[in-house]
């Protein structure tokens, strides 16, 4: 019998204070493969690295968004329409992953649940024979995004995505309502780190081996292919910042 | 017919090694014998325990059918592992003559014996008639045989059992017996059972919150247990699961959907003049450890315990390698959950039983407050 495969998509708050999370996530990706070597077929990779800009130019808030085929039109584009040029936004090399993460700006601020949307949308192989992992970093709490006023009444579509997706979802943030209300989606894990500093009192070699053996162990119960909304924040139309400066947040 | 109650004149486990070569000669024959004992739930010479009405599947058990609460033994998921599921009906017996054992379910799949271990329990409650119960795991009642295909299915993934029954050609004809006569008992077992002291016996877990809402709206007891025993409601029994969270949502895409301690005391509260549950155990999930006291489950206490002791993260037989040095069974205990007992493994009939691996020495296996879950802040 063939192995099943898994996809898994790393969400990291790419806001200010993330880069010591950020490197640590980078020096040890691989103990998130270890435990599942030899117990699942084929892994890969997406990465969703989201930080919100204020800049005077588009008069108030930009999405920056960073991933395995680029920038955020880039991203988006391959996300959403998928008549235009679509790159690659899973992969197998790990290497590229971890390129990939060395490239990324911390600035400005966070936006956790709309990078989460983002990810809930990636093409993740079939749900027959694919386990779909999200897993968000972040040292903020999900009440410190942005827009989160907004954001806030779409968890319950969220928690909806994730039923019809298949998804499980780890989230090492720091504890909060917000974080409850999500984690009563099934398969959601919500490990309670503390917050500030870029996680920097995680021992990510443990979370990450950890959550390599979850996932290695996890069954796929099969069923078909579920209908969802996708874009549940419109971000498939927003402004975009591949066009400003990527530094103007820090200076405004 | 045998003596419900003796216990010498029954075939005694002795040594794993030479009980699994007993029971591989024995299972042609055997099968037929379990075929037609199965086939009369309610003789006294049938090997499983059924409680309630004939078709029940969810029932209340009286104290004149199952006695103290001490004489029960409960083991978690074997998942095909003969030395583990043998290792722990020897320490029940050796620790009660006369004990009682409740299987949680998940006979199959993962391991490398998983016809040897169905054939070894059902010979054990053969020959000790009324003392046997089997919830039925996910495991067990996921398979289905499709005639057109001559194949088996499974609604889990991994399934070995699968590759056993549909791959092995030389077999075919017998495997397809085997797997047929494995269908058969998964449509008998029952899927949860009920002390009289308000322990739940169940694999998973219990209808969920959006089902709840269903049942609260019943006004009659015989109602209320047709309900319990619904298709849907019997599908959250065996396939749901425990979670620390306080609540979560029923996921109706998936059959595992998990749930929370808030979830599991709004059900103790809903009819607890008919269904009085107030504590539970349940198989399902696989604990590091091999048991865990769910510890925010403080209203309606909870243990999950595992019956096999490989390592589920490599294939047999090297999941062999680092064995552990204590399984686990639990022992009932009247008005509280069960008590988890360390079961001593017999390392040297372990290398008997596996003598092409080099046995590791694995440390102890941590005790229950160790390894107790925490809960969410």
């Amino acid at each position: 019998m063939a192995a099943n495969n898994v996809d898994i998509v790393l969400v990291i708050d790419a806001s200010a204070s993330m880069r010591p999370c950020i490197d640590q996530l980078r020096a040890h990706l691989r103990e998130l493969i270890k435990p599942m070597q030899g117990h699942v077929g084929k892994v890969r990779f997406a990465l969703v690295a989201v930080n919100v800009l204020s800049h005077k130019q588009v008069d108030g808030e930009v999405y920056n968004l960073e991933t395995i085929a680029g920038g955020s039109q880039v991203s988006l584009q391959s996300l959403y329409n998928p008549a235009n040029q679509q790159q690659e936004l899973l992969t197998e090399n790990a290497d590229k992953v971890m390129a990939r993460l060395g490239t990324i700006q911390a600035a400005g601020n966070e936006d956790n649940l709309w990078a989460l949307d983002i990810a809930f949308d990636h093409p993740f192989g079939p749900v027959s024979t694919t386990k779909r992992i999200v897993a968000l970093f972040s040292d903020e709490p999900f009440e410190g995004g942005a827009r989160v006023s907004v954001n806030r009444s779409l968890i319950p579509q969220l928690i909806q995505k994730i039923h019809q997706r298949r998804i499980k979802l780890f989230c090492a943030v720091p504890f909060s309502d917000l974080a409850q209300e999500l984690s009563q989606a099934n398969g959601s894990e919500i490990e309670a780190v503390d917050g500030g500093q870029g996680l920097a009192a995680v021992d990510f070699r443990a979370l990450l081996g950890q959550m390599g053996k979850s996932i290695s162990i996890s069954s796929i119960q099969g069923g078909l292919e579920e209908t969802y909304q996708r874009a549940l924040f419109g971000q498939d139309r927003m402004a975009l910042t591949d066009d400003v400066d990527r530094n103007a947040g820090d200076r405004l | 017919m045998m003596n419900r109650s003796t216990h010498d004149e029954v075939p005694f486990l002795t040594n794993p090694s030479h009980d699994l070569e007993r029971i591989r000669r024995a299972i042609p024959e055997e099968l037929l014998t379990l075929q037609r004992l199965l086939e009369e739930p309610d003789s006294s010479e049938c090997p499983l325990l059924h409680f309630g009405k004939p078709n029940d599947k969810v029932a209340v058990m009286r104290f004149e059918d199952v006695g103290p609460p001490e004489r029960w033994f409960f083991i978690g998921d074997i998942h095909g592992d003969f030395f583990a599921l043998h290792t722990l009906l020897q320490f029940a017996e050796a620790q009660r003559p006369d004990c009682n054992v409740m299987f949680l379910g998940d006979m199959v799949d993962r391991g490398d014996l998983p016809f040897e271990c169905l054939f070894l329990l059902l010979e054990w409650g053969r020959h000790r008639p009324g003392r046997l119960a089997w919830i039925a795991g996910n495991h067990d009642v996921a398979f289905d045989y499709v005639s057109d295909t001559q194949k088996f299915t499974s609604l889990v993934s991994p399934a070995e059992l699968l590759t056993v029954l549909n791959e092995h050609h030389t077999l075919l004809g017998f495997n397809r017996l085997l797997g047929q006569f494995f269908l058969t008992i998964g449509r008998q077992l029952p899927r949860a059972l009920l002390f009289p002291d308000g322990l739940l016996v169940t694999h998973g877990g219990f209808p969920l919150s959006d089902r709840q809402a269903e049942g609260a709206t019943i006004d009659t007891k015989e109602e209320f247990f047709r309900w319990l025993n619904s298709a849907p409601c019997l599908k959250d029994f065996t396939w749901t699961r425990i979670h620390r969270a306080p609540k979560k949502i029923p996921d109706r895409f998936s059959t595992g959907s998990e749930y929370g301690y808030k979830d599991f005391e709004s059900f103790c509260a809903l009819k607890p003049d008919w269904f009085p549950v107030k504590r539970m155990i349940t198989g399902h999930q696989h604990p590091a450890g091999g048991f865990i006291v769910h510890q925010s489950y403080t209203v309606n206490p909870a243990l999950t315990l595992v019956g096999f002791g490989f390592d589920e993260q490599r294939s047999p037989p090297d999941s062999y390698r680092g064995y552990p040095d204590i399984l686990h069974i639990a022992q009932g205990v009247t008005g509280e959950l069960p008590r988890v007992l360390d079961v001593p493994v017999p390392r040297a009939e372990l290398e008997m039983m596996y003598p092409q691996l080099v046995i590791d020495s694995a440390p102890a296996l941590p005790n229950a407050s160790a390894d107790s879950e925490p809960p969410l802040p």
